[in-house]
């Protein structure tokens, strides 16, 4: 009589396409014939979408270093598998680097570019490869940066854009000269291009959303998006006269670009998003009336849609290529600098917004149509609430990761709460969150946190704590 | 109602309705091409398929002869298997052999329901267990080379906890 192993392997395919990824598993591992069959991409790559997993290319990558060809895909998916059980069960393997202000950081998903000051011209650029497991040293180089400027210029920030590290140098004030360096990830750390902003008159820094670098000209009125690579002008936007930018926080995804401001007339606040690609612009705005000095002081932009943040009180929802609105959330009834409103912006994953409200001490979650989905009160087990103050909320692709201090230690803490796959919702039935600590609180220094898909990466004091869930 | 007949791999002949053996794309190709459906002692052979499999599959299309067209597959949708109804549940209470014998023939005969309804229930049978559990539901033997073995423990060292 016939038994498993008679079945042709196009009929062995079409039985696995009746199993999840981890039946699937399991059964390409029970002998030979069946291992040759699952040694098959086509059949990951179905898995991975049904599940799924975003596509990292770091993974692939780290995959095709490690398996045999055709099946990569398989060791794709156990890649993905194993961060998302380790973001959602807490298990991670953490480092600890020095952090100073002769020491600076910058990091996108795949670098951690690390720039140490020894003397006043002289540094040392150490990039590391975050993408895979723990950090790969992949450039130690010296640099001998003159700046152009005579003026005392500090390095303010590392901004990272896929395979390019942009050093930004300013002096203290509004109007102190800027200067700008930009360093090739691929090429042993080769100067690409600089710019002293003391010709570009006053602005903002420009900052990188994608690979663009983006400068707002208050002289000439333009936005300006230049390669990152090249610092060639790719668009010239002009703002139009008879409003007033920015008035809040500008955000962009690479394809939108997000910059609130006001009606100059009416003083209403307004939002202009322009499709980068197509160079398109429309307008945003509340169909009803606000009284004067509202603003829209948070944005963010996901998915083709904006959502905007009015002075803690509403959160709006809009459709960016038509420009609908189409929701209008009331978060309270706080009125501008009202000493404790409450209502702080704003993680948003693919079909997420999470909110910080009630005194920084519970986060809102609302999906991607402005509906409320949970309230959120992470929180250290000895400790209430509202002895918790909540700094910050981020989506990854598996956990809500929300960041708080306990304030009578003072310790950063992390929550972290599973999302079903493709961030669709929090895992309502999942027991209490992830807790750990971080790091110690220290007054003198603002800690940032960044996170890429198998990393946590805790900008604080003296130390650069990272948390490797690969 | 036009029949004709169906010969198995053993000799034995079975009369079925046309409309109830065209849910084999299989014959209905063959009746088809070869414009055998109007000669009603024109006998098919299945060379492929033993009087006993005959029977089932008989019996199988007989029961869903009214059913609509089942619809295409769609790649980019998860297959359930928790769908299965009652009656082919009870027709599936069979042993492992005839359970695989339906699925060679559903594959040869292209009946794409029998196919799918087997196929889960051997699904069903494989779900929540180790490697070791599954050789031992089917009787298979751990036959790794070598080198697949290096290969699987990799694969694991990945799938670990640690």
């Amino acid at each position: 009589m016939a038994c498993l192993l008679d079945l042709p392997e196009e009929v062995l395919i079409v039985l696995g396409q009746y199993l999840g990824g981890p039946d699937l598993l399991q059964l390409s591992q029970v002998c030979s014939r069946l291992w040759r069959v699952f040694h098959n991409d086509y059949v990951w790559r179905r898995v991975l979408a049904l599940e799924n997993y975003q596509n990292h290319k770091a993974f692939h990558k780290l995959a095709a270093s490690v398996a045999p060809l055709p099946c990569v895909e398989k060791l794709n998916y156990i890649l993905h598998t194993r961060v998302r059980r380790r973001w959602q069960k807490g298990q991670f393997t953490p480092t600890c680097l020095p952090l100073s202000e002769r020491i600076k950081y910058g990091n996108n998903e795949r670098y951690l570019v690390r720039i140490t000051r020894k003397q006043a011209d002289s540094w040392t650029a150490q990039v590391f490869d975050i993408s895979g497991p723990g950090l790969r040293p992949l450039i130690t180089q010296q640099l001998e940066m003159a700046l152009k400027t005579d003026f005392l210029l500090q390095l303010n920030s590392i901004l990272v854009a896929k395979h390019t590290a942009l050093l930004c140098f300013s002096g203290e004030g509004n109007d102190a000269p800027q200067e700008l360096i930009a360093f090739d990830l691929l090429d042993k750390f080769k100067e690409l291009w600089r710019e002293s902003i003391s010709d570009w008159g006053h602005l903002k820094l420009p900052t990188l959303f994608g690979d663009g670098v983006y400068k707002l000209n208050l002289l000439t009125d333009k936005i300006e998006i230049y390669d990152v690579r090249t610092f060639k002008l790719h668009h010239s936007i002009p703002l139009v006269e008879e409003m007033r930018y920015p008035q809040g926080e500008i955000s962009g995804d690479g394809k939108h670009l997000v910059i609130p401001g006001h009606i100059t007339a009416s003083n209403a606040p307004i939002i202009s998003v322009w499709n980068i690609r197509t160079s398109v612009q429309r307008f945003l705005q509340a169909d009803r009336v606000f009284c004067p000095f509202r603003w829209f002081e948070k944005t963010a932009v996901k998915q083709d849609r904006v959502y905007a943040l009015l002075n803690r009180r509403s959160m709006f929802i809009w459709d960016a290529n038509s420009g609908a609105c189409l929701s209008e959330v009331s978060l309270s009834n706080a009125r501008p600098g009202e000493k404790n409103p409450g209502f702080l912006f704003l993680g948003v994953s693919k079909s997420l917004v999470a909110t910080i409200h009630d005194s920084n001490s519970s986060v809102g979650i609302f999906d991607a149509m402005g509906g409320l989905r949970t309230v959120l009160e992470p929180c250290h087990p000895h400790f209430s609430p509202s002895e918790c103050e909540i700094c910050d909320v981020t989506f990854t692709e598996h956990v809500l990761v929300v960041r708080f201090l306990v304030m009578k230690q003072p310790m950063y803490h992390v929550a972290l709460y599973p999302l079903s796959l493709g961030s669709e919702s929090i895992l309502l039935d999942s027991p209490a969150p992830i807790l750990f600590p971080l790091q110690t609180a220290e007054a003198l220094f603002l800690p940032n946190l960044a996170t890429t898909p198998t990393k946590l990466l805790h900008f604080a004091g003296q130390s650069l704590r990272i948390l490797d869930f690969m | 109602m036009p029949t004709i007949k169906l010969q198995s791999s053993d000799g034995e002949v079975f009369p079925v309705d046309v409309e109830i053996a065209k849910q084999s794309v299989t014959i209905k190709t063959m009746l088809d091409d070869l414009g055998m459906e109007d000669e009603e002692e024109e006998i098919v052979p299945l060379p492929n398929v033993n009087a006993a499999i005959l029977k089932k599959v008989i019996q199988w299309a007989t029961y869903h002869k009214d059913d609509p067209p089942a619809p295409e597959d769609d790649e980019n949708k998860e297959k359930r298997t928790d769908d299965i109804t009652s009656w082919d549940a009870d027709f599936l209470k069979v042993d492992q052999g005839t359970l695989f014998e339906l699925i060679l023939a559903s594959n040869y005969l292209d009946i794409k329901g029998l196919l799918d309804v087997t196929c889960k229930t051997v699904a069903n049978m494989i779900k929540g267990k180790t490697p070791e559990e599954i050789r031992k539901t089917f009787n298979i033997k751990n036959d790794f080379t070598p080198s697949e073995e290096e290969q699987v423990r990799k694969e694991n060292e990945w799938c670990e906890e640690k």
